[in-house]
């Protein structure tokens, strides 16, 4: 899978939010608010062309001390809900 | 993990700055948000309508502006006098004697179109020239639109 293009991730007030965002507009009224570590995940994956439950899994081992079953959990709750909101395409 | 849409809330004065930055930096066209506020009552309502905010430029009588009107105080208010390099505007909904002054510099975009009710009202279009001239013509009678228009 992955990101959708036409989000940015941005830092505004201390908060990590996602913001639909184009050349010419960028659009506050629909922004979807990340955790941090959600957010690391995001910055991580956003560029490339595609990811993997267990690129995210690697990922989160990587910075967190966490088990790995914990850790997939996670990563694959993350994932539907970020599929949920139609921002990560196959 | 919360399932819902919440409405987030953030320091309008930090808010301000990266709108500022979006423009300046960024070259960004329009930057669109979700108003707050009843002073520009009955077009804009409050948590509901959406301003699509272009960057500074020369206002005119009519233009909506969102500006610094005192210290880390800011307003989205429609201009209805410009004299000497000095704006001046008012909420639609506000009271006649509530009137902000502001220069040029303290402005951080002017409204190019609303989204009300879900639907985008461009400000070119006839639709906000004509809500604009009839508003404006109904003068003496907002106080009392107004009361009305917060009972329904």
């Amino acid at each position: 899978m992955k990101i959708k293009e036409g989000f940015e991730i941005q830092n505004v007030c201390g908060e990590y939010i996602i913001v639909p965002a184009g050349v010419e507009n960028v659009d506050y009224s629909k922004i979807i608010s990340l955790n941090e570590t959600a957010a690391y995940l995001w910055e991580s994956v956003a560029a490339k062309a595609s990811f993997t439950i267990d690129d995210l899994v690697e990922l989160l081992l990587a910075e967190y001390e966490v088990e790995e079953e914990i850790a997939r959990e996670d990563c694959e709750l993350i994932v539907e809900r970020w599929k949920e909101m139609e921002l990560v395409e196959e | 993990m919360n399932n819902g849409i919440t409405q987030k809330r953030v320091n309008n004065h930090l808010f301000m700055q990266e709108i500022t930055r979006l423009f300046r930096e960024q070259g960004k066209k329009s930057v669109t948000f979700v108003v707050r506020g009843f002073s520009m009552r009955p077009f804009l309502e409050d948590g509901r309508d959406k301003v699509i905010l272009a960057p500074p430029r020369e206002p005119e009588i009519g233009d909506v502006v969102l500006a610094e009107v005192r210290e880390q105080i800011y307003a989205l208010h429609r201009v209805i006098k410009i004299e000497n390099g000095t704006y001046t505007m008012r909420g639609d909904g506000n009271p006649l004697q509530m009137t902000e002054e502001f220069t040029y510099e303290k402005i951080i975009g002017v409204a190019d179109g609303f989204v009300r009710k879900g639907k985008t009202v461009s400000t070119d279009s006839r639709k906000w020239r004509w809500y604009s001239a009839t508003w404006s013509a109904l003068k003496p009678l907002r106080r009392i639109l107004l009361a009305i228009y917060r009972r329904i």
